[in-house]
């Protein structure tokens, strides 16, 4: 609730002129995961993640519903959200950042940039400060976009993996964004 | 010895019955909401307006559940194997974002009238239908 509200009062009360120059927003932004195990691969996909990024400041704020997320296997869907996320108790994971090492003017030429972000994550509930590296990729038709893998170690979100199923999850799990944006 | 050859194989059969079962549970494909039937049926204004009031209590009432929403398309996108129909609410910020798998998808146009059955994933500026088919 709150995620939208910050994110819709940036939308309605943003004045456009200076909007149209220096924020950017994207509602269909692609999260993935990957767990590998001997035993078996895990893979989710979420196509909706929200994100507004603020380039003259360099704040950042991004919002997923962890339900969005797809699995292959409707098993696996279950568990993830019954067992491991408790979707119902917590229903986002969310980022607060800021990202640094953008140059001035970067996301209105071709090129491709790397940059650092850092932030609070919030998964399961739980919040936790973050540097990662991170990539945005302007393309000169006015397409934008934001990459960035990093890797979550579900304990570090008071997430619990029964005993049963440890073998069956990787400890480290691979985190893959992929953020159109489009300037607001 | 009949006895016990009856026993080995109704053991036998147990035994297969449940390792299937258990394949078959493992294999099993999350279903569309086509082939489920449906909790709720709104409109596109009344299911925003309730996540609005109070998203907590929409959650509980409508998340992981099969609505059929009816509404007005304003648009759509295609997003690498997914087709994606926005259903107009009457706030130009947020709209119900209904998520089809592009190969099934229907035709549908800005203006059109629809009614489309999805699973209900939450509010995350749009309200998320997933695996969504056209209300028959």
């Amino acid at each position: 609730m709150k995620t939208n509200r910050i994110l819709l009062a940036t939308l309605a009360l943003l004045p456009l002129s200076l909007a149209a120059q220096e924020r950017y927003m994207s509602r269909t932004g692609h999260a993935s995961f990957f767990s590998e195990t001997k035993m078996e691969n895990i893979e989710a996909h979420n196509h909706k993640a929200t994100a507004v990024f603020d380039a003259s400041t360099g704040a950042i704020e991004m919002s997923m519903l962890i339900k969005a997320f797809e699995f292959e296997k409707a098993l696996m869907q279950e568990h993830f959200n019954e067992n491991y996320m408790e979707s119902e108790k917590f229903p986002k994971a969310t980022f607060k950042g800021t990202v640094s090492g953008l140059p001035a003017g970067a996301l209105t030429k071709p090129g491709s940039f790397d940059v650092e972000v850092k932030g609070e994550l919030t998964i399961h509930g739980v919040t936790r400060t973050v540097t990662e590296k991170a990539r945005f990729i302007v393309d000169g038709k006015g397409g934008i976009k934001a990459e960035c893998a990093f890797k979550v170690k579900p304990e570090d979100h008071g997430i619990k993996i029964p005993g049963a199923v440890r073998n069956n999850i990787a400890e480290i799990i691979e985190v893959k964004l992929d953020v159109p944006f489009s300037k607001m | 010895m009949q006895r016990r050859t009856v026993i080995l194989l109704v053991g036998l059969a147990a035994i297969a019955g449940a390792g299937f079962y258990a394949w078959s549970e493992y294999e099993r494909k999350p279903k569309g909401a086509a082939e489920l039937k449906v909790d709720e049926v709104l409109s596109a204004t009344d299911l925003l307006a309730a996540y609005v009031a109070d998203e907590a209590a929409a959650d509980a009432r409508f998340a992981s559940k099969v609505l059929e929403v009816s509404g007005t398309v304003e648009g759509s996108e295609v997003q690498g194997d997914k087709l994606n129909i926005f259903l107009s609410t009457g706030d130009p910020l947020q709209r119900i974002a209904c998520e089809f798998d592009a190969a099934s998808a229907p035709s549908l146009n800005a203006g059109d009238a629809a009614r489309v059955r999805g699973i209900c994933a939450g509010y995350n500026l749009d309200v998320l239908l997933q695996r969504c088919a056209i209300a028959p």
